[in-house]
């Protein structure tokens, strides 16, 4: 340490600029994180002194001067640093022909921070996806020749549970992937049928210019293994916009996992670091709404011209044909972009026709509101509950959404929910009341246009379970799937239908059979009600009673995103008349974080 | 400690999930990108390959991420090759920021203008016809744009 700052004071214009450099050394050298030793001259990070001084004298190297392969052009992102802030007469500057035309080309004025919203076909991505955006000088009025700046796994054939379980240990490298951004937006609006928001930060040219080229040399020597948890897209876009902007320190203000969301809030939740937000809607979305706008009359043309079998029909109004069009757009981001023969040529004679026809612009979409309202994902919980006996309540969730929770900010009527758990406290006793391992759940209308199954999973272990009213612990599992449809008003109407298994410490309390679900909800912007029933039938007769009841409504205040005021009434039936378990009211606060 | 018990409980419940992701990009952080999207593969050989040759070499991510910055004389017929069916349907319904983007690489001043016109021309330039065959279109009926510049 003290070496380094000596070293320093000779050359650094002020004690400022000297901080600045010393921190932002230390992050471009990623001593922690970075795996290939050759990505430092010393061969580690760990004495950022020497590697300082390794790197001037390579920089210094008379060898392949003014080419590629010089050390200069191999890290021009740490030539960039110390020429910045030691000057430039450490070493004679080096021509790099690729490098310097690459970053002529980008050219780069600043840095977006690009959040794509879920993926309803992946729950995976119920978390969102992010990246950077190099904001070019390119089109007036548009973005859509910036570049996009990707960091993921490099995963190539793995599937299912090696791939999880690689991806979730740092079984894979990461990479960067760099494209022009009507790639990426094509991709997610057009393809997938993502939302996109993009933050446009106070990053300026230099600052954009230094990530660039610090991920160039990076591109070259680095290695990065990717946790999908901890080190992932999102992790990275704050570690490299903490080594651009140091005081921001984005990077320490998280978890110990990382999510896009949560990368988003932590950027917006301050007006120094984001200067606009924009808003892009998915042709989906963007062809539902259109869809809404149109009168009876000319919303059965839409429907005529998308069901004719044989060409197009006769339709000459241009506000019908326009609509068509985005609902064919919308049907192309379903299929994965290959449309049948017949639709594909449907498609060229609607637009055929409109290029025709004068039309006006249709309504523009209302803005959704943004991941950025939406409640923090940590939630802790207080309460009380009554069955038999009267008990406190004690609830941790390290994540991230359920359907009781604030809703906007996140994909409607959708679960995700990680280690659910709570602790039921009383004067004899401490004891689990329950862990939801996993649960989710995704409740999506079924319309004519666009028909999508629902459907939910959970893995839970059940303190005291009333399941066939054992009143033993046990496991429980539940797969489900179903359809659901969404009236005017916002009400949820759903069924689901599907299998459950139940483990506990005696045989009796096994148990396999079919479950059916119903889900009743209302949402308001500052109350939810969730209701439902869940059936069971026992299928390997082990148990007294061959199906149960569980009705249950739980109704939610909602005090701004982060604080919830609960209560639940869950009333088990089993066999008709015998009513074995008390009802359980539970109340509770919740509050996120 | 922790993390290994997520680790596995994630792991062992999200199987399914994590089989059947085919977007790109890391999502949850979780969801990952395949190296091969359908519009990179096929204009992979049009974008230079500069930024990730060191790469390959040392860290063994060859083979993905060969795209990079558009090579500027290739620039048209990646923009049109990735972009045809968006921006057919602007081009058709005479307004979207795809017309904007299309009128600086062609070099055109006045975007505006440049709708209507494209609209006029939808079937000569864009009806039943392939990218290449787009960009020739296009060629001809903007070359007074590059004139302008």
């Amino acid at each position: 340490m003290i070496p380094l700052l000596i070293f320093l004071s000779s050359l650094a214009t002020s004690i400022a600029s000297e901080d600045l450099f010393r921190t932002q050394w230390i992050r471009s050298l990623h001593k922690d994180n970075q795996k290939n030793k050759a990505f430092w001259f010393t061969g580690s990070g760990d004495d950022p002194d020497l590697e300082l001084k390794a790197t001037i004298s390579a920089f210094n190297a008379k060898e392949n001067f003014d080419s590629n392969n010089h050390a200069q052009c191999l890290y021009p992102g740490r030539r960039m640093l110390i020429e910045r802030h030691l000057g430039t007469k450490l070493f004679p500057h080096s021509k790099c022909p690729d490098y310097d035309q690459w970053i002529h080309r980008l050219n780069p004025q600043g840095v977006s921070v690009v959040f794509a919203g879920n993926y309803p076909d992946n729950p995976g991505s119920l978390f969102g996806h992010t990246f950077l955006k190099f904001n070019t000088a390119g089109a007036a009025g548009s973005n859509l020749l910036d570049y996009a700046l990707n960091f993921s796994a490099d995963v190539r054939d793995e599937i299912g549970f090696l791939y999880a379980l690689k991806g979730l240990s740092g079984g894979y490298f990461g990479w960067f992937s760099l494209d022009p951004y009507f790639m990426k937006v094509n991709e997610y609006n057009e393809g997938e049928g993502r939302d996109i928001w993009e933050y446009e930060t106070t990053l300026g040219p230099e600052e954009a210019r230094l990530i660039l080229s610090h991920v160039w040399e990076l591109r070259q020597r680095a290695q990065f293994k990717y946790y999908f948890l901890s080190e992932n897209c999102s992790s990275f876009i704050l570690n490299l916009l903490d080594f651009a902007r140091p005081e921001w320190n984005l990077q320490t203000q998280m978890p110990w996992y990382v999510i896009p969301l949560e990368t988003v809030k932590v950027l917006h939740h301050r007006s120094d670091r984001v200067r606009k937000t924009t808003y892009r809607p998915s042709v989906r979305l963007r062809a539902q709404h259109a869809f809404t706008q149109l009168s009876f009359q000319e919303q059965t043309g839409v429907k005529r011209i998308l069901d004719s079998k044989d060409g197009l029909t006769d339709e000459t109004d241009p506000k019908t044909l326009k609509v068509a069009a985005m609902q064919i757009a919308a049907i192309h981001s379903r299929k994965d972009g290959s449309l049948p023969q017949a639709l594909v040529e449907k498609e060229e004679d609607v637009l055929l026709r409109l290029s025709e026809l004068s039309s006006e612009s249709l309504l523009k979409n209302n803005e959704l509101p943004s991941p950025h309202d939406g409640h923090d994902i940590t939630q802790v919980s207080i309460g009380a509950v009554h069955d038999e006996r009267t008990a406190f309540l004690l609830g941790y969730r390290p994540g991230v959404h359920d359907l009781n929770d604030y809703a906007t900010g996140y994909l409607p009527y959708s679960e995700l929910s990680i280690l659910d758990s709570s602790l039921r406290v009383d004067h004899k006793n401490l004891e689990f009341q329950k862990i939801d391992f996993l649960s989710m759940t995704l409740l999506r209308p079924w319309t004519v246009n666009e028909k999508e199954w629902s459907w939910g999973a959970k893995v839970s272990y059940q303190g005291n379970s009333q399941l066939f009213a054992k009143n033993a612990d046990q496991f429980l599992g539940e797969a489900l799937l179903g359809m659901a449809s969404v009236t005017q008003d916002s009400l949820l109407l759903g069924f689901l239908a599907g299998t459950y298994i139940s483990a506990g410490e005696l045989n009796l309390d096994q148990s396999l059979g079919l479950m059916a679900q119903t889900h009743l909800i209302w949402n308001e912007d500052t109350w939810k009600s969730v209701n439902g029933m869940k059936f069971y039938q026992d299928l390997n007769h082990t148990q007294t009673d061959s199906y149960q009841l569980v009705p249950y409504s739980n109704l939610a205040f909602h005090d701004g995103p982060n604080l919830d005021y609960q209560a639940k009434f869950v009333w088990p039936v089993y066999t008709p008349g015998l009513h074995r378990t008390p009802a359980q009211l539970t109340v509770e606060i919740e509050y996120h974080f | 400690m922790k993390k290994l018990f997520v680790t596995l409980a994630v792991a062992l419940l999200s199987t399914g999930a994590f089989a059947q992701d085919k977007s790109s990009g890391c999502g949850a952080g979780w969801q990952v990108t395949k190296s091969m999207t359908t519009s990179g593969s096929s204009t992979r050989s049009l974008t230079n390959a500069t930024f990730s040759q060191g790469l390959a070499m040392t860290s063994g991510t060859s083979g993905c991420a060969k795209h990079d910055i558009v090579m500027q004389e290739k620039q048209k017929i990646h923009y049109v090759e990735s972009n045809l069916v968006p921006l057919r349907r602007e081009v058709a319904m005479g307004e979207g920021e795809r017309i904007n983007a299309l009128a600086s690489i062609w070099g055109c001043q006045n975007a505006d203008s440049l709708a209507p016109s494209l609209k006029r021309n939808y079937r000569r330039v864009f009806y039943k016809k392939n990218p290449s065959e787009v960009v020739k279109g296009l060629d001809a009926l903007l070359a007074g744009c590059s004139l302008n510049v």
